[in-house]
């Protein structure tokens, strides 16, 4: 499902009247993270919950429940904390009709950095248009009814302080799973068993991303920045063996503080080089990420010719960061007479 | 204001009611898979009330502290929700249960009144009363449509009934159900299709502060609007600013909601009912109650910081 949104917001004047200018009227606008609000819960808090006495969830709507909490770990992709079931945890799950409103399915209360809960309303709930029905009831789940793991997740993301999208600002259903009026079998999202990537943008603002390997939400657009020194660096002796060490992180002025300037791991950053003098720049080497150092990429090339060097690292189509090059550093052989070449990791020998 | 056309709501006739009335004798039998229990059927002084006079009474009595009422689900074996039963403590410490099936409900209660309704498919809906201070019950009104909720005025001559279709369980409005006359009026219109709101999840009927003007509050899966009866006039209002949440209170100034949060902490606004805006009146609410004072009304907001008042 793809809707064309218009600029149509007071607060996006300014942006409308600048679009106004360059582009035609109708301007579509990307799904901007989830809304979110409230104090966050500590980095990769452990918050385990236990069934609620008396209002124990029935075994079939259990494994929905735990299954949710994994999806939290496995699609949340920042440091948020980590749900599982313990017995005599301090928070809890019920299954019951004791809400404190009258319409909602599902119910998340936070007690931030402490406990939360959450309720979901027995099967068979009547309500205004008709019968409240979890899938996980059915062996062979009928049209309607409500996934309950991913309302579940959906309650799990209200935890996390996670709110619903504005839906005028939803360009794609699956952008988000915390819409306000979730669907049911077998609408598109109905099913969905992990966060959208909108979803994911918020929670990596509020949290970071769980590594320095985490792949940035491709709800974001982080400007990215990228250092190269070397050692022995200036001038050095025909067929020195030289150190490339860059390093990637999110720039330091991105618009959300809590990620700028954090290191960005395993991603493909190419070592490029140029004659002096020259325009065109080639791939030399890739770099390697360095596990034990978040950020950090190495290559160790036996230098043979002066050239300018950069680092370069393009604009995956697969996060939501942009490609960056360092400055140029320039590499001379000490001596002049020396014409050298580095092919790749081969080196030809001197001619002088 | 108009007369129901299509009798969504039926007023059983004064003379069959006033005899049919007394939960001992008049209680319809079985209301759905689950029988009605009738803890004690039978209690003497009842018998002769018509549902008008208990209504009032009830309406107008005072609730002892020794009084209670609870409302708890009956499961199936897989969980599945059969219906629910409803627990009252007369003044007198009598105890009062009765069986009800999922289609039901019980509203606050008012005064010593414990009103609760209940469908059945091939019955139709009952709305019925409780007289705690006295252990009277009485049915109170029917309909062929589904009573999905259901308030007193504060005579208690007056019932309010909003209600869904049987067959399509498309929104019917609020029917006034005079119980003293049997007169039935339609005074809430049927609910409009909004894409904005959704399907309609429950409605809630609540009376403001003065008690002059009728809130009902549709909500979807998480917004919600009000529709504000002023029921002198017969007017009927709207506030459906897609930002409203779960309703705390109306005067004539104000209403006071939640945001659309789901679930707490959650934002409490005030929609200004004559000038139309909105205004968040507290941050990370964790309650909200309306409280009197010797002057005034008041909304008591307990926060994540603390408590803030805010004057209707």
């Amino acid at each position: 499902m793809r809707r064309a949104i218009f600029v149509r917001r007071g607060v996006q004047v300014a942006l409308a009247v600048a679009l106004a200018c360059t582009s035609a009227a109708n301007t579509v606008l990307a799904t901007p993270p989830t809304p979110a609000s409230g104090a966050t819960w500590a980095q990769s808090q452990e918050v385990d919950y236990r069934w609620k006495e008396g209002s124990e969830p029935p075994s079939w709507i259990r494994g929905a429940i735990n299954a949710a909490a994994a999806d939290v770990r496995q699609t949340g992709h920042a440091r948020t904390p980590d749900f599982g079931y313990r017995a005599g945890a301090t928070s809890w799950i019920g299954y019951t009709e004791d809400l404190p409103t009258n319409y909602a399915v599902g119910y998340a209360v936070r007690n931030v950095p402490h406990s939360f809960t959450i309720r979901l309303r027995p099967h068979g709930h009547v309500l205004d248009w008709g019968t409240l029905r979890w899938c996980q009831f059915y062996d062979s789940p009928t049209t309607g009814c409500y996934d309950a793991e991913m309302i579940t997740l959906h309650e799990f993301g209200h935890v996390l302080t996670l709110g619903h999208a504005d839906e005028d600002d939803v360009t794609e259903w699956t952008d988000t799973i915390m819409h306000a009026s979730p669907k049911t079998k077998a609408k598109a999202g109905w099913n969905a068993h992990s966060f959208g990537s909108c979803d994911v943008a918020r929670l990596q603002i509020r949290y970071e991303m769980r590594t320095a390997a985490t792949p940035i939400s491709t709800c974001l657009s982080l400007a990215t920045h990228l250092g190269l020194a070397a050692s022995p660096s200036g001038s050095v002796a025909y067929g020195s063996n030289v150190s490339f060490s860059a390093t990637l992180k999110i720039d330091p002025g991105a618009a959300y503080a809590s990620l700028a300037g954090d290191p960005l791991s395993a991603r493909s950053v190419w070592l490029q080089r140029r004659p002096i003098g020259g325009s065109g720049w080639n791939d030399v080497a890739q770099l390697t990420s360095q596990s034990g150092n978040p950020g950090r990429y190495t290559r160790q090339l036996t230098v043979t010719g002066a050239y300018d060097y950069r680092a370069r690292f393009a604009s995956p189509t697969d996060e939501g960061i942009s490609g960056a090059t360092s400055a140029i550093l320039r590499i001379a052989i000490g001596d002049p007479c020396v014409n050298s070449d580095v092919t790749g990791m081969s080196i030809n020998a001197p001619t002088c | 204001m108009r007369r129901v056309a299509e009798r969504p709501f039926n007023g059983p006739p004064l003379a069959i009611l006033a005899a049919a009335m007394l939960i001992a004798v008049a209680l319809p039998a079985d209301t759905a898979a689950l029988p009605l229990s009738l803890a004690h059927p039978k209690r003497a002084g009842c018998a002769t009330q018509a549902p008008a006079a208990l209504a009032r009474a009830a309406r107008q009595n005072s609730v002892p502290s020794s009084i209670s009422r609870s409302v708890s689900p009956i499961l199936g074996q897989r969980g599945e929700l059969m219906g629910r039963t409803l627990s009252a403590t007369a003044s007198d410490g009598r105890r009062i249960t009765r069986t009800l099936p999922a289609e039901s409900f019980v509203a606050p209660p008012t005064g010593a009144l414990v009103l609760y309704g209940l469908h059945h498919p091939d019955a139709g809906s009952q709305i019925l009363g409780i007289d705690t201070d006295t252990g009277c019950e009485g049915l109170l009104a029917t309909t062929d449509s589904i009573a999905r909720s259901a308030i007193s005025d504060q005579s208690g001559d007056a019932l309010y009934v909003h209600s869904v279709s049987s067959s399509t369980r498309a929104d019917l409005g609020v029917t006034r159900y005079r119980l003293s006359d049997g007169n039935v009026e339609l005074v809430v219109p049927p609910l409009p299709a909004d894409e904005r709101f959704g399907r309609t999840f429950a409605t809630e009927l609540r009376w403001s502060v003065a008690e002059d003007e009728l809130a009902v509050q549709s909500c979807g899966f998480s917004a919600c609007r009000t529709r504000i009866l002023e029921v002198a006039t017969g007017a009927v209002s709207t506030i459906d600013e897609p930002a409203q949440g779960s309703l705390v209170a109306l005067s004539d100034a104000r209403l006071i909601a939640f945001a659309t949060c789901p679930g707490r902490p959650c934002e409490v606004l005030s929609f200004d009912r004559r000038a139309g805006d909105t205004e968040v009146v507290a941050g990370e609410a964790l309650a909200a109650e309306v409280r009197a004072d010797a002057e005034a009304f008041i909304v008591v907001i307990e926060t994540t910081t603390g408590k803030v008042e805010v004057d209707l």
